[in-house]
């Protein structure tokens, strides 16, 4: 497995003047709104992919970012959904769209005035795909504002354009709620919460996750989350480490559904 | 003297209808809560491989209470060292025929939490991983991640220590630093050694025994318990069965009492914890809660065992080093 780095072309982070539409300041573009066109980015869609090549796709991409990150000494660690799959058993959940990741407001501001623009090759399995680390040029604002530009940077492999979202977390009242980070989809996290991070695996490789990681899981999707065995067609089967496919096994004797 | 009678009745009523029913009524409830399996259940996932972490250990065979050896089982110290040694001194700890265990919790907030590792080491004893040994290992994660220094033998004082530590940090984390630069290599190899969960083994009296720094959901084995949950729950949700580190709600350990009455003697499993200070000494069948809130003033309380599985519980009382 290698990564190279292509030295960054040199971005000016300019502060906009607001428009009377709020969708002229939107940065990033998608090729549509829907489940699976929304997680495109337009200038490398090319119509949408398989399950088979999403799958393969996912894979390098977290474990490019990830090991990029390790290699540059950027802070970064799995959020949301990616969180999720990783608590149920050390994989990405088969039917997310795209995957989250989260670094700190002092790492955003890094990644904006360094690593703009920049692009990074990975290789595995005799593949080689290309990576652009795309900085939003609205970094600089930390609350949501008009909502158009939520996501703070994105890691889009340059082949089909599916991404992974980067989100910045701020301490944005430091005054009334200081040690409260926030990111602008207005989730909130106690920085006692968040650090120290720990180290795990993800996919087979290094990643971090919050220090009070089941807390994070649990206001955000619920206990349910942690108990729902069987979830968009898809059962898991954690001591196995993988996910079946529920109409698949629906057919055999003696299988329960809900309980495997 | 009527009129006193009819007071008196009427004040039962209200108390009745204000306190007693709903008691009962919310006993009944937790009743029927802890005797129905959810449909669906929490501790199912594959548990997460952390670095470093050794989610179970057992005991070595040798240190079981047989013979004139005791098992010596003491709370959350948190660097108390003065108090500690009084208290093995009272208990009339030997190191050669006695093993002490500790549940964690040993250093931070108190006033020498490398002295109580020394000692700790010296004795040969074991101790479960705290939640305060386990931000203090992240901590020194980190630390070296970064290639800041640890183990500095010129951190030779608290204020020397200080000055060396990012003053843009969280107080807790500066704290952390400090003792970081304080403790030496091998202390906190030691420290990295402590697993979160120990299988103690069977004691002759009481049956088989584990000490965890917070607690256990029933009905998981041991090496599916989530480790976060082993080292901060205080309580536990009856319906779903997800642990929780809030001081509100349902005592983990008066769920897992009444788990363990359902289950054939032979494989019913005592609990030796602390953590919940606000709680204090707590003493149930199949659950020992040590942590009397040393640190703060309280008291420092040692669980003896010895081979006839006779438990003894001996305290001393401590200064208090924390508000």
């Amino acid at each position: 497995m290698q990564a190279a780095f292509s030295p960054p072309i040199p971005t000016p982070t300019p502060e906009p003047e607001p428009r009377r539409d709020p969708k002229e300041n939107k940065y990033f573009h998608e090729p549509g709104t829907d489940d699976q066109l929304g997680h495109y980015d337009a200038r490398f869609f090319h119509g949408k992919v398989t399950h088979q090549e999403r799958t393969e796709t996912q894979l390098d991409m977290i474990r490019a970012y990830l090991k990029f990150f390790q290699d540059e000494g950027l802070e970064t660690w799995i959020a949301h959904g990616t969180l999720l799959g990783w608590w149920w058993n050390g994989q990405r959940l088969p039917w997310d769209w795209d995957m989250d990741v989260q670094v700190s407001d002092a790492t955003l501001r890094r990644l904006g005035a360094h690593y703009n623009q920049s692009v990074h090759e990975y290789s595995s399995h005799n593949d080689k795909r290309e990576y652009l680390l795309d900085i939003n040029s609205w970094i600089w604002e930390r609350v949501p504002g008009d909502g158009m530009n939520i996501i703070d940077a994105r890691w889009i492999d340059k082949r089909n354009g599916l991404f992974i979202d980067i989100t910045g977390l701020s301490e944005i009242k430091p005054d009334t709620e200081p040690g409260v980070w926030s990111c602008k989809h207005k989730h909130r996290y106690n920085v006692t919460d968040l650090y120290p991070l720990r180290e795990t695996v993800f996919e087979g490789v290094k990643a971090m996750v919050p220090y009070a990681y089941q807390k994070h899981l649990v206001v955000e999707y619920g206990e349910k989350a942690l108990m729902l065995r069987e979830y968009q067609g898809y059962i898991a089967r954690p001591l196995r480490r993988h996910w079946l496919i529920l109409a698949d096994i629906r057919g055999m004797r003696g299988v329960r559904s809900g309980w495997l | 003297m009527a009129a006193i009678l009819y007071l008196c009745i009427v004040s039962l009523a209200i108390m009745w209808l204000m306190w007693l029913r709903p008691q009962i009524a919310q006993h009944q409830r937790e009743l029927k809560e802890m005797e129905e399996a959810p449909i669906t259940g929490y501790g199912s996932n594959a548990i997460p491989a952390f670095k470093h972490l050794t989610l179970v250990r057992t005991l070595d065979e040798k240190h079981l209470p047989v013979g004139d050896k005791r098992l010596v089982f003491v709370g959350d110290v948190h660097g108390c060292i003065d108090e500690l040694k009084a208290l093995l001194k009272k208990v009339n700890f030997d190191q050669h025929r006695d093993h002490l265990i500790l549940t964690g919790d040993i250093v931070a907030k108190g006033p020498d939490s490398s002295g109580v590792i020394s000692l700790a080491r010296k004795l040969g004893a074991t101790s479960v991983r705290g939640n305060h040994e386990d931000k203090f290992l992240l901590s020194v994660a980190d630390m070296e991640a970064k290639g800041e220094p640890i183990s500095d033998t010129t951190a030779d004082n608290d204020l020397k220590a200080d000055l060396m530590v990012d003053q843009t940090l969280p107080q807790s984390e500066r704290e952390r630093r400090k003792l970081a630069k304080k403790l030496s290599r091998h202390q906190i190899d030691w420290l990295k050694e402590c697993p979160v969960i120990l299988r103690v083994g069977y004691v002759n009296g009481i049956g088989d025994m584990v000490v965890v720094h917070a607690g256990l959901v029933p009905d998981i084995p041991l090496e599916r318990q989530d480790p976060f949950q082993c080292m901060n729950m205080r309580t536990i949700n009856l319906k779903t069965r997800i642990p929780s580190e809030k001081h509100h709600g349902f005592a983990w350990e008066k769920f897992w009492n009444f788990r363990q009455k359902k289950l054939p003697a032979d494989e019913r499993v005592t609990i030796v914890y602390g953590h919940d200070a606000r709680r204090g000494k707590n003493i149930k069948k199949y659950s020992k809660g040590l942590d009397s809130g040393c640190v703060r003033g309280g008291r420092l309380t040692a669980l003896v065992v010895d081979s006839r599985g006779k438990e003894k519980y001996v305290q001393v009382k401590c200064k208090g080093y924390v508000k």
